[in-house]
């Protein structure tokens, strides 16, 4: 059986197929979120090359931790991009990734569907057009304590300091700002309530 | 911080892992006791879930995948234990390299060419009495190896730790497996150096080892044209530009 043949299988089978050591199941993730990962390290890092060791570091831990990963706990896509800004943060600031108390993964059940790839890319493609209008929503001053936040890796009282406003503003801003991205796409069924 | 209202006020910054650290376990404490926010804290992060997916789509380098499925299939869940010197890839019944016969191979084993790359180089190591027999062969393949494996041994403060070095150098990749690394005290990195025969350290990479002691490192280089290989610890985070001290790991190469 190719890599193709395992095109349907959903993120919760591959991690299992992850789990005895199929290489396959590896080259499949890889190619489903391979991308996204690789997008979100440069747009935290701004450099390609440390980007791919980040990538590679995060793919090759879920290798070696695939019988760990407990799907009722959240999504395999979530962990990964969970993982690979984290650890490109941890880059960006010159800290060991050991340095870091690893999140848990989210308390969610959030499971992506089996489906062809070509549709999996058209759903992926479409996902990303509402989640950045979705952004393009918020005011300027959310906006920026959220990206400032996510992509930069600054913490809210960075954050507070650099824009010069009191920090619980920072932190209202970053409340409001999550708030109304959830009500965005839960009305567009991107997650649920 | 104690205050209720503050509590809540900071879920949102900790769910977007910008809180501080002095303040995160009190916030997690909070979030044990307190189900409205435990809610709000769901429900915030399921918004910061799909974040990732504002960024850009920027595509990786085809040679990423290669890489990460070389590193997987020759980490230490795979691993064969290697020879202690270097041997030589040639298949049975075949004048040809190894290398040559691999679409058929990995074929048949049901890996893609990249993972199979590593997989096959540690399977064909394990025939190396076989190997010693084809002694013609093996003298014409010394000369131009496509694939070298050896193992880098520690001693003094690295007594105990080992690294497997596998060099694909059809593929111009050099991995490099670690195990039973200890922790480096504080404020310290490993740095991997390449030695020319000058005596000229370059510096190859920098890294921690993961919790269980082991580090996989994947490098992109040719190791032709360096005598030595060699591990030192440094001041972190970002190493030093040359050795400040001996080695307590190196590897003759020439």
């Amino acid at each position: 059986m190719g890599v193709e043949s395992l095109g349907g299988l959903t993120d919760v089978e591959l991690a299992e197929r992850l789990a005895v050591g199929d290489t396959r199941a590896l080259e499949l993730l890889y190619e489903r979120y391979g991308g996204l990962a690789y997008s979100v390290a440069v747009r935290v890092l701004g450099d390609p090359g440390k980007s791919e060791d980040v990538v590679q570091d995060v793919f090759l831990k879920l290798w070696n931790n695939a019988s760990r990963f407990d799907s009722g706990k959240g999504s395999l896509r979530t962990w990964l991009m969970t993982s690979v800004r984290n650890r490109s943060i941890d880059y960006l600031r010159g800290r060991g990734a050991h340095e870091r108390v690893e999140r848990e993964i989210p308390d969610s059940v959030e499971s992506s569907g089996a489906g062809s790839d070509p549709w999996r890319e058209v759903a992926a493609g479409m996902e990303r057009d509402v989640v950045r209008k979705a952004i393009d929503t918020l005011p300027p001053e959310q906006r920026q304590a959220v990206e400032l936040a996510y992509f930069g890796g600054y913490s809210h009282r960075e954050i507070s300091e650099m824009i010069q406003v009191p920090l619980s503003t920072v932190k209202g801003r970053m409340r409001l700002a999550l708030e109304k991205l959830h009500s965005y796409l839960q009305g567009r069924g991107l997650v649920y309530e | 911080m104690s205050d209720h209202a503050e509590l809540e006020n900071s879920v949102a910054a900790y769910v977007l892992g910008a809180s501080e650290p002095d303040e995160q376990e009190e916030i997690v404490s909070h979030l044990d006791s307190c189900a409205g926010c435990r809610e709000m804290a769901g429900r915030l992060q399921r918004a910061a879930d799909v974040l990732p997916m504002a960024a850009e789509m920027v595509m990786p380098p085809p040679r990423l995948k290669a890489k990460i499925l070389a590193a997987a299939a020759s980490s230490p869940r795979n691993a064969v234990q290697p020879p202690t010197r270097a041997r030589i890839l040639r298949l049975p019944g075949s004048r040809r390299p190894a290398f040559a016969a691999f679409p058929a191979l990995f074929e048949s084993l049901r890996l893609s060419p990249q993972a199979a790359v590593a997989v096959l180089a540690v399977a064909v190591l394990g025939l190396g009495a076989w190997n010693m027999s084809l002694s013609n062969q093996l003298s014409d393949a010394q000369r131009h190896p496509r694939v070298v494996s050896a193992v880098m041994t520690g001693h003094d403060q690295l007594a105990g730790s080992q690294a497997r070095v596998i060099d694909l150098r059809d593929q111009g990749v050099v991995l490099v497996s670690f195990s039973h690394l200890p922790k480096p005290s504080a404020d310290m990195v490993y740095e991997l150096w390449l030695i020319t025969p000058a005596g000229n350290p370059e510096k190859a990479a920098v890294f921690q080892p993961e919790a269980d002691g082991s580090k996989t490192l994947v490098m992109t280089t040719n190791l032709r044209g360096y005598k030595t290989m060699a591990v030192t610890i440094e001041a972190g985070p970002e190493g030093t530009l040359a050795p400040t001290q001996l080695p307590s790991m190196q590897l003759a190469m020439a």
